[in-house]
């Protein structure tokens, strides 16, 4: 009777033994395909990692960037796993365990989304990305989180006052992780007292030089070729103090289109449709202007600063200046119709920091951003002779809007408003409360 | 002589030895369920675990007890949206309690939520495989897959799981989704000839609307149009099966019919911005101007401005029926509401190729074109489409191959996605552009094999 015990008990502990100890320890159990792959034609070419691989890491990047679109997450996560396969192909056996060091290689997830930014209209959340990637990595470095967050916006305006250089392939997702380390220490570093340069033989440069300099200067690589139009969007506080809206459109060659609102409703439009000036007004239709009638608002028909046109215009060296303790190039631009301004340029970094222009005005520029490789200054300050003050603050610029020629020329009188409908969502905005849902 | 004592008999010492084998062994049994219960109960907190759970060596109601806890685990962690524990979670779930079909659902809910479309397809498919009779997961796999225009999988998953019979409690909804995969991957002919092995189907609501589209495109219009609108009135249909009617419906020449249904669509969806725009285009091709009113297009957009979409969703409209001064309009005003305006002028260079102004149209694409080189590639397949349509218009036969190359290109070698487009020149008379499109190398269709590494969870 004991015996007989003794085998049912043993009997048991194999039977069930066996498989409460292989099915139940997640560390032991038998590698049984969660997830089948899918036909081979629906993967990408040379995929390398399975689909359960793949969906853990669009799952972090949901979690890092919630905005980043989830139809391009598969192509970032197939990267992200090529690059870390390269580096640590180690660590990918530990890629669906809790052990994987998720915070260590954070930074890396988000320059491969910093990179798949690359949209016009995705400026705003390439900045952002950028600025978690650095938060991230102070984390990495032992700093707590909310420090960090605070850190990170510091460091990376630093980087862009410092060097708009980096700041750009910070952006761009094109800065790997030990770089912007490195990056970030010289940025977290008080700054060094320069010392002195061993004084070179100055060498005299010409107008042309200088203009020539400029536009390497101010954008990266060929990045002008590449911009066939862009969209300018910022505030204008006039002399009056009245608050303008200024949507500003732009389109090579000569295309322009100037909306100015106020409230969400325009006031006017002038624009240029590549061979006359038109203007309209809310009830109003569009009314031709001669371009003497435009006066210096004919000028808004360039596309891009002058000093970056190369051809076209006259340029001449003036004697140097000082500006906010700044030494300055003075260099004349004189148009083919005769008319002209003096460019004021930082001798430093050749931004144009000043334009002089005919009627005494004075035009102060400042903010300098680079946006899809074209540097631009976000901050205008105008004064005429007599002092009056106005000042553009630019809020975005989208490069390859989507603009079309058509767009620039005046619509007929038989097209439906414009205006009519601008109004129509201008007041059912003000007036939440009368929305069907 | 000495006197020796007896030596112990061999049986008494192998009962011995067996009392205390029997006392070890029972020693490391309670140990065993004592450390198992604790590490279930303490380290893993899971409280359902009973002691005889453990003891008894239930393993599938410990599986399934460690299985709800992390279902619930993910579930708070999605919500918490922290979507990395939340995949492991479910992972680990599905992986614990492979039968557990909500459970499942919800993982393949939360796999396409993340954008992992394709691992939340093959979950389905596995939990259909599993329990091939499960309504829910038969409805959520195969809507995923013809949803997604992967029609032909749909069909091989049938085949397999099924068989050619399609009968039981199922069948109905088998044979529907199997019509609706051979309609859409095959043309109206092979899915007439199929639906006549399938009577039954005429009793199903759901198949309604794809009997219907059967019909459409084997030339029975009316038939179709009939069908559709007895199935709108009659059962709970969706909103694109209203479209589809009130298109039908103005097609054949019947517009106030097609007013009625965009009235009546509007009444049942009644905050779909999508309802009110087929009661705006219905309203305007039942006046005599056949263009929306203005104070249409004004109490439209007072009523959604709210939504982003808002003047998209006009435009495109717009282009569809050619209405180009409402498209430049929309455009103009979309130019100073939205940074993206791309569509727009897409979809005035609809309106424009509406109109025969072809050339217009090309110069339009070309500015698109030139200012696209950063572009998603949705939006370059929306453009190379066009591209390939109006090249083919001003009977460019060179620009039209190069078009649909740059098409094949954006579609990432998609093949099925391909093949809806060769589907579509073939229909609109491109044969240059089938001609490319079927060149392109098809690959041979793999069973999945590939084993993965299934996520460990501690």
């Amino acid at each position: 009777m004991r015996t007989s015990a003794t085998s049912l008990l043993l009997l048991s502990l194999f039977v069930f033994g066996r498989g409460w100890s292989a099915e139940n320890d997640p560390a032991t159990a038998p590698q049984v395909p969660m997830f089948k792959l899918p036909p081979a034609e629906d993967q990408p070419e040379g995929a390398k990692f399975s689909q359960s691989e793949l969906a853990y890491v669009q799952s972090w990047i949901r979690q890092l960037s919630p905005e980043f679109p989830v139809v391009d997450s598969g192509s970032v996560a197939q990267k992200f796993l090529e690059e870390l396969q390269q580096r640590r192909p180690d660590l990918l056996r530990q890629l669906l365990t809790p052990e994987f060091p998720s915070g260590k290689y954070a930074s890396m997830l988000l320059r491969q989304v910093g990179l798949k930014l690359s949209g016009p209209t995705q400026g705003a959340l390439r900045e952002e990305i950028a600025q978690r990637r650095v938060g991230v990595l102070l984390v990495a470095g032992g700093q707590d989180k909310k420090t960090a967050e605070v850190g990170a916006a510091g460091l990376i305006k630093k980087i862009r006052e410092n060097s708009p250089v980096q700041y750009r392939r910070l952006m761009e997702g094109r800065v790997e992780d030990e770089d912007l380390e490195s990056l970030l220490r010289k940025a977290g570093q008080p700054e060094l007292v320069k010392k002195d340069p061993v004084p070179e033989k100055p060498k005299v440069l010409s107008a042309a030089d200088i203009v020539s300099e400029f536009s390497r200067r101010n954008q990266s690589g060929a990045a002008l070729q590449k911009l066939q139009a862009y969209v300018v969007t910022g505030r204008l506080k006039s002399a009056e103090k009245e608050e303008m809206e200024i949507l500003y459109f732009k389109m090579r060659p000569n295309l322009f289109r100037l909306v100015v609102r106020v409230g969400g409703i325009t006031r006017y439009i002038l624009a240029n449709d590549g061979q006359r000036f038109w203007q309209q007004a809310p009830g109003k239709p569009a009314m031709i202007i001669t371009p003497e009638a435009m006066g210096q608002r004919r000028y808004l028909a360039e596309f891009m600063d002058p000093l970056f046109a190369g051809g076209g215009y006259v340029y001449e060296r003036l004697a140097d200046g000082e500006m906010n303790e700044k030494k300055i190039y003075r260099i004349s631009v004189r148009r083919t119709d005769g008319s002209g301004y003096v460019a004021c340029l930082d001798q430093e970094n050749y931004r144009e920091l000043a334009r002089e222009n005919e009627d005494k005005s004075v035009t102060r520029y400042s903010d300098f951003r680079e946006i899809g490789g074209v540097t631009y200054a976000f901050r205008e300050e105008s004064a005429d002779a007599s002092g009056q003050k106005g000042v553009l603050e630019l809020s975005r610029i989208t490069p390859n809007a989507g603009l079309i020629r058509a767009f620039f020329v005046p619509s007929s009188d038989k097209d439906p408003g414009y205006f009519a409908l601008e109004k129509i969502l201008a007041t059912a905005e003000a007036m939440p409360a009368n929305k069907i849902n | 002589m000495k006197n020796l004592s007896p030596a112990p008999e061999p049986n008494r010492v192998l009962r011995k030895l067996a009392l205390y084998g029997l006392i070890g062994l029972v020693s490391c049994y309670v140990l065993v369920v004592a450390a198992g219960y604790s590490w279930l109960r303490y380290a893993r907190k899971n409280t359902s675990v009973s002691v005889v759970d453990v003891a008894l060596f239930r393993v599938t109601a410990v599986r399934r007890s460690i299985a709800a806890q992390q279902f619930a685990k993910a579930k708070e962690a999605w919500e918490a949206k922290n979507y990395q524990a939340a995949f492991l979670a479910y992972s680990f779930a599905v992986q614990q309690d492979p039968a557990n079909i909500l459970g499942r659902l919800e993982a393949a809910d939360f796999l396409r939520t993340i954008g992992a479309d394709k691992l939340a397809i093959v979950q389905l498919e596995v939990g259909l495989t599993r329990t091939p009779q499960d309504q829910r997961l038969i409805k959520k796999t195969f809507d995923a897959l013809t949803g997604a225009g992967r029609d032909r999988q749909a069909l091989e998953l049938l085949h397999r799981l099924y068989g050619e019979k399609l009968a039981g409690e199922q069948g109905p909804m088998l044979q529907n989704f199997k019509v609706l995969a051979t309609l859409n991957a095959e043309g109206g002919e092979a899915a007439k000839k199929l639906l006549a092995n399938f009577p039954e189907l005429a009793g199903y609501p759901p198949a309604i609307p794809v009997i219907a589209r059967i019909y459409r495109e084997t030339a029975e219009r009316l038939k179709a149009s009939d069908l559709l609108e007895k199935y709108i009135v009659s059962q709970p249909a969706r909103m694109e099966d209203y479209a589809l009617l009130a298109t039908w419906q103005e097609a054949d020449g019947r517009p106030d019919r097609a007013m009625e249904t965009a009235r009546l669509s509007w009444a049942k969806f009644p905050k779909d911005l999508t309802a009110r725009v087929l009661l705006l285009e219905m309203t305007a091709v039942n006046s005599v101007a056949a263009i929306p009113a203005q104070s249409d297009i004004e109490s439209y957009l007072h009523d959604f401005a709210d939504r982003p979409e808002v003047i998209t969703q006009l435009a495109t409209l717009c282009g569809r029926k050619g209405w180009m001064a409402q498209a430049r309009t929309l455009y103009e005003l979309g130019a100073v509401r939205q940074s993206d305006i791309g569509l727009l002028a897409l979809a005035f260079g609809d309106a424009l190729v509406r109109n025969n102004r072809i050339r217009e149209a090309a110069e339009i694409l070309g500015h698109i074109e030139a200012q696209s080189a950063e572009a998603s590639p949705a939006f370059l397949v929306q453009l190379r489409l066009r591209q390939v349509v109006v090249a083919a218009a001003l009977r460019q036969s060179e620009e039209v191959r190069e078009y649909a190359r740059r098409l094949a290109v954006a579609m990432r070698n998609d093949t099925e996605a391909i093949e809806r487009s060769r589907k579509y020149f073939q229909k609109v008379g491109i044969p240059e552009a089938v001609a490319e499109l079927s060149e392109r190398p098809v690959k041979v269709r793999a069973v999945p094999v590939k084993s993965e590494k299934p996520p460990v969870k501690s």
